[in-house]
């Protein structure tokens, strides 16, 4: 990058805000999806939103492009870097501007982590929802980019239904306002359309989230089965008879296995095919009832034995092997792919038993851990990305599993987005006119399409890409 | 081309047919369900023709184990509600006139319901759309899943758009259980500030109430006394409990739990019913809805009280301290009377909005404030990227959208 411009930055964020070191830049080279690398010329980190809006008229007067990153926990390479743009993360935007208690909701920088919003609000009884599995890492203004869910979505909606403001700094550098929280939009939904757009409309620097009560009782129920349909079939079931836990989780043999040969052994039994974790939650009447409902509902479906827990230590344990699946895996395999697919709920047995076909038809070994009330499956494949010929077989596996799954009427992705890892397969899911459509929109945001280009929308899907200026003017 | 044209197609292709043909006559296009909330926006600058949704109607898909129904726009919202009722199923917002109000108007009005204080707004529930695009193609966003995060979220941008972005053509909803048991606690408190005191604490602390009020609004004049109502449903076993622990933490609010059945049903889905009564009367009664935060609702009720004794003019209010929202319903409504109350409440509310007003005055009146929307600008480009040419009607929404 011209020097030039690197001191232009570096006047605008000081030194420690400019990272152009190569040892240093090397961590931010790719996100979760481990396999993606670019080097980007620099890495920006900016305190606040001024740093952030000035930083971002230096690259808008030099064209360069942005990819916007939180902790870097994504799993679908939204936040893999492109060569000859920038990173700009959030890694020292970490304040909790505001915590309000009596209306319940708090006002942070995007680099709050996930989990340290959810510590600092317990003390007033409350707690914010989403709660993906990389939560003691992932950023709010990461999770709000990918629209994050985690296991308690199946009660309380993913991250979109909990964002009630943000601050946005404009490809050009304008920011946008939208923090007072307001209870419907003045105007269009700029805030809900913003959630999930994976980096491309913009980067939000200070976002305001609902606080929900943190409730009264809550009950984890383990449920052993001796196979993994038989769990998927209870799950239909639950959804079918209207029940309403907070979560509902499965977990199949090899994920199992791993976890207990790890440090992380929750005591799972070895002879379960598949374990499932269900959450109920209420005054202390509802979550007994719901719990003996569904405890019943286990049994008639063949479990084989039932955990209950209802204090927090004991629950912790019974979620232990769930929390620490993907940290266990690291024993099957040196790298996992992590795939993101929902199905109808409906359909949960005939799918998941598709996607372990499609990976054992190809000689790989596939690990269920998965969102089964939402019918998310993460059918995680373990490979070793240093051999070159099982990496393609598994992303061979990672496309056919997609292309089951929307054929059964299901999506691309639940809650990791589309990011690079997808954009080949969006074609499948939407029509020219859907992705013109949506690109419109971005076009609006971002005229001049640098931020997080390549990711989200194949640009050559696009109707009018090749007959627009890219400066966003007609032709 | 008259004014009076109306369009009605009856499968979307027939109305991505009929916006084609518009666009080509260089018309510019209402689109029209119900008709129930009509006076929520302003009158468009100019219309030459309306395609109206109501034969474009039937469900699409509904697979009761799945908890998603997918409607063409023009389904009676009481349809879509009746159909799930018979299989468990309870569709958010429960909407007032709804044998007339639509599946597509609802969402395109972004209309949220009696029941937003347990479920949410109408946007949480609207996993996909189709929607006719200005050039008359058909745009999918979204799907009929309850979660899924493929694509923007071009739902949350159409939903509340009135139809000024797209013809919202097709709906997939998110579907929740039908409570087991109904009840409604009901009880007057001498003060406002005592009613509200007492309706947010039952809102905090209940997770089943549907509903939570405090209302002057069938008070007898005179009387200074303030009603507080509370809709409650739920599981039997959590809503027994629930208000068990209401009935102990505010002995002063009387209950009564419906068991399926019997004559306290019937008054239990009266009180719930009459809330819904209390919108439609809008036409006599036109609506000022200020939204604030939970916390400032009492502050806005004292600047909507000091303007309206000052100005002598007749007002009712209905207050949801749970949600921030204040309704009053004002007599005798006149453009002065607008603008002084409008200016009033904007100082202390995050939004204003009238509804019920009629054609003249909403001609002349901003429904929304005088505040511009922030990030009009860029509301402005999405609007144009979408419609370039000008096909659908503009100057409805707040900021001229």
């Amino acid at each position: 990058m011209d020097e030039r411009v690197v001191a232009e930055l570096r006047g605008v964020l000081g030194a420690a805000g400019v990272v152009a070191d190569r040892t240093r830049v090397t961590p931010y080279e790719a996100d979760g999806l481990a396999f993606a690398r670019a080097r980007p010329d620099l890495v920006l980190l900016p305190r606040d939103t001024q740093e952030t809006a000035a930083a971002m008229c230096v690259l808008h007067a030099h064209a360069i492009p942005i990819v916007p990153r939180g902790a870097g926990t994504g799993l679908s390479g939204g936040a893999t870097p492109v060569v000859g743009g920038v990173v700009m993360g959030t890694a020292r935007m970490r304040r909790i501007l505001e915590l309000d208690a009596e209306n319940r909701f708090a006002r942070v920088q995007a680099g709050v982590v996930n989990a340290d919003l959810t510590t600092a609000a317990a003390r007033h009884g409350l707690f914010y929802a989403p709660d993906p599995s990389s939560q003691k890492a992932c950023t709010i203004g990461g999770n709000v980019g990918e629209n994050a869910g985690g296991p308690h979505c199946f009660r309380y909606g993913s991250t979109s239904r909990h964002v009630l403001g943000l601050v946005i700094v404009m490809p050009d550098g304008d920011v946008l306002d939208l923090s007072q929280p307001a209870l419907d939009p003045h105007g269009y939904d700029l805030v809900g359309s913003f959630v999930g757009s994976e980096g491309l409309l913009g980067i939000a620097t200070e976002i305001t989230v609902r606080l929900l009560p943190v409730p009264a009782a809550t009950e984890t129920i383990l449920a052993l089965f001796p196979s993994l349909d038989s769990a998927c079939d209870a799950v239909s079931d639950m959804i079918a008879a209207r029940l309403e836990p907070s979560a509902i989780e499965i977990l199949d043999k090899l994920t199992i296995e791993a976890v207990e040969a790890s440090v992380l052994a929750a005591g799972y039994p070895k002879d379960a095919e598949a374990v499932l974790l269900v959450d109920v939650e209420g005054s202390d009447a509802e979550v007994a009832h719901l719990s003996r409902e569904i405890g019943a509902l286990l049994a008639a479906r063949g479990a084989f034995e039932v955990r209950r827990a209802r204090n927090p230590d004991d629950r912790a344990r019974l979620w232990a092997g769930r929390k620490g699946a993907y940290g266990a895996m690291g024993r099957v395999a040196p790298d996992l792919y992590v795939c993101d697919a929902v199905v109808p709920r409906t359909k949960l047995r005939q799918l998941v038993a598709a996607t372990i076909a499609i990976c054992r038809a190809r000689g790989l070994r596939i690990a269920n851990v998965f969102h089964a009330g939402d019918g998310n499956l993460h059918p995680n494949i373990a490979y070793d990305r240093r051999n070159a010929d099982e990496l393609r077989r598994v992303l061979e596996a990672g496309d056919e599993i997609l292309r089951v799954c929307l054929a059964a009427g299901g999506s691309l992705t639940g809650e990791h987005g589309i990011g690079l890892e997808k954009i080949g397969v969006m074609q499948d899911a939407f029509t020219p006119d859907d992705l013109t459509h949506q690109c419109r929109v971005r076009d609006a945001w971002d005229p001049s399409r640098r931020m997080n280009p390549g990711k989200l929308l194949p640009v050559h899907a696009c109707r009018e890409a090749h007959t627009r200026d890219p400066r966003g003017g007609r032709p | 081309m008259s004014s009076a044209t109306i369009l009605a197609p009856c499968s979307i292709e027939e109305a991505a047919d009929a916006v084609r043909g518009l666009a080509r006559e260089r018309a510019v296009v209402v689109v029209t369900g119900g008709g129930t909330k009509r006076s929520w926006t302003r009158p468009a600058v100019r219309v030459d023709a309306e395609i109206c949704t109501r034969a474009l109607t039937g469900v699409v898909a509904y697979e009761p184990g799945d908890g998603v129904i997918t409607a063409l726009a023009g389904t009676p919202w009481r349809e879509l509600e009746q159909l799930v009722a018979r299989h468990g199923h309870h569709v958010s917002p429960s909407v007032p006139l709804a044998e007339t109000a639509t599946v597509g108007g609802v969402v395109a009005a972004g209309q949220s319901g009696l029941d937003r204080l347990r479920f949410g707004p109408v946007r949480d529930h609207v996993l996909g759309l189709r929607v006719v695009t200005a050039d008359g193609s058909i745009a999918k966003s979204g799907g009929r899943l309850v979660k899924n995060v493929t694509g923007f979220d071009l739902q949350r941008l159409h939903t509340g758009a009135h139809g000024t972005l797209g013809l919202v053509a097709e709906v997939s909803l998110r579907l929740h259980a039908a409570p087991e048991l109904r009840g409604v606690g009901l009880g007057f408190q001498p003060t406002l500030a005592a009613a509200i005191t007492l309706a947010r604490d039952v809102a905090r602390a209940s997770r089943m109430a549907w509903h939570v009020s405090v209302s002057n609004l069938g008070v007898r004049p005179g009387d200074s006394r303030w009603l507080v109502q509370v809709l409650v449903a739920g599981s039997a076993a959590g809503l027994e409990s629930e208000v068990e622990a209401l009935r102990r933490a505010h002995p002063e609010l009387p209950w009564m739990l419906a068991q399926p059945g019997t004559d306290d049903e019937t008054r239990v889905l009266g009180s719930w019913n009459a809330l819904h009564m209390v919108e439609c009367i809008d036409g006599s009664w036109p609506t000022l809805r200020a939204t604030c935060a939970p916390s400032a609702v009492l502050r806005v009720c004292a600047v909507l009280d000091a303007i309206t004794a000052e100005r002598g003019i007749e007002a009712r209010t209905t207050v949801q301290p749970g949600l921030g929202i204040v309704d009053a319903w004002i007599r005798d409504v006149d453009a002065p009377r607008v603008a002084v109350l409008s200016a009033a409440l904007a100082r202390v509310a995050a939004r204003i909005h009238w509804r019920g007003l009629d054609d003249a005055l909403r001609a002349r009146t901003d429904l929304f404030g005088s505040a511009t929307p922030v990030g009009l600008e860029l509301m402005r480009r999405i609007r144009s990227n979408l419609d370039p040419e000008g096909l659908w009607a503009c100057g409805r929404l707040a900021g001229g959208l």
